[in-house]
């Protein structure tokens, strides 16, 4: 597996984005969709949360569970993915296009890792 | 560390959903079992949109709680007919299909054969009729994220009522592809406190003596926290 390298990756496997404008968009990595199987439901944030790093803030449910989803980073959730919402599937088939939300006013980040690090961290898991 | 197992006296849904949520959150690294019930309930999965799944209006009529759980899965109604069950431990250690032979060799013990049914479902082997149905949570996708398998015992629940209280999945839940499973159920006829006493009995033989505790285990504070989000009408009513 070849993690992209666009992006930073949570051990909760989460990704995030940073983006110019100071924002973060945020999602869940290929092995995460693969874990959880079949998305039946993304139960996503709303405008305006508070979101707090290493946090659940959001909660997918699959086929086998109910999962919760951790943030990034502490801020403020800027938009949500109705696409996402409105077809789960969405992100078994395109983990790193579907997007949850976009969160802005970043006043602190999780630890996390780079695309290497993160793919090597994967491998000791299983 | 031994195992803990949790009998749970009260019969308040969102008491005992509470203590669940707690014991999981409080587990670190434990493997616990839970023994509970509910009297005179329906409780709606997750992302369960309760107008939709269950009648409110007739289980107002009757004095029926409404309430929501923090896994997935579809509708079910629990009286003192029903024992409940939940596998705490963290992702590493909990496997489904474990929980399953031990509910499969605590069943067993009073002659009864089992088979799997559905995806998450046990049935007695003779007929296939249901008699057990589980759902899932897990705090994170980690081996040491806490996670828990729950799920029902059918041994004299009034099914009559079961079919009058929840209405089939509407198209919206259906476009969510979360739907009430309502496959052929039947009851074990057996008696609740037997059907407790081999479930653990089962459960220890499969890891080792276990503490045993009433739910006082829980932290009481945060038994509190979680009982008043969980019977919020918020949490009821949010999809």
């Amino acid at each position: 597996m070849s993690e992209k390298n666009d992006r930073l990756y949570s051990r909760q496997h989460e990704w995030a984005i940073f983006k110019d404008d100071g924002t973060c968009l945020v999602g869940i990595s290929d092995y995460a969709q693969k874990e959880l199987g079949n998305l039946v439901f993304a139960n996503l944030p709303e405008e305006g949360d508070e979101v707090t790093a290493d946090t659940p803030f959001c909660d997918v449910e699959s086929i086998k569970t109910v999962s919760d989803v951790y943030s990034p980073v502490s801020g403020k959730v800027i938009s949500v993915n109705e696409e996402v919402m409105d077809n789960p599937t969405l992100i078994n088939s395109d983990p790193y296009g579907s997007w949850f939300a976009v969160i802005g006013e970043i006043t602190a980040k999780g630890e996390l890792l780079s695309a290497e690090e993160y793919d090597e961290y994967v491998k000791t898991l299983k | 560390m031994k195992p803990l197992i949790v009998t749970g006296s009260s019969v308040d849904p969102y008491l005992n959903l509470a203590i669940e949520e707690t014991l999981l959150r409080s587990c670190e690294g434990r493997r616990i079992l839970y023994l509970w019930q509910n009297d005179n309930t329906v409780v709606i999965g997750r992302h369960q949109d309760a107008n939709a799944e269950c009648d409110l209006e007739k289980m107002n009529e009757d004095g029926v709680t409404l309430a929501k759980r923090i896994s997935g899965g579809g509708a079910v109604y629990h009286d003192m007919g029903n024992l409940n069950f939940t596998f705490i431990a963290p992702r590493g250690l909990l496997s489904v299909d474990e929980n399953f032979s031990t509910i499969s060799e605590a069943v067993k013990a009073f002659g009864i054969e089992t088979c799997r049914t559905g995806n998450n479902d046990l049935g007695v082997a003779s007929t296939g009729a249901k008699f057990s149905g589980s759902a899932f949570y897990q705090s994170g996708p980690n081996e040491d994220s806490p996670c828990f398998h729950h799920g029902t015992i059918l041994c004299s629940c009034d099914v009559e009522k079961m079919v009058q209280y929840l209405t089939p999945s509407s198209a919206k839940l259906e476009r969510h592809g979360v739907q009430s499973v309502r496959a052929r159920v039947c009851n074990l006829e057996l008696e609740i406190d037997a059907v407790r006493e081999s479930v653990m009995k089962a459960f220890e033989k499969r890891y080792g003596e276990a503490d045993r505790a009433g739910e006082d285990a829980a932290d009481p504070a945060l038994v509190k926290e979680a009982r008043e989000r969980l019977s919020s009408q918020e949490w009821l009513f949010s999809i």
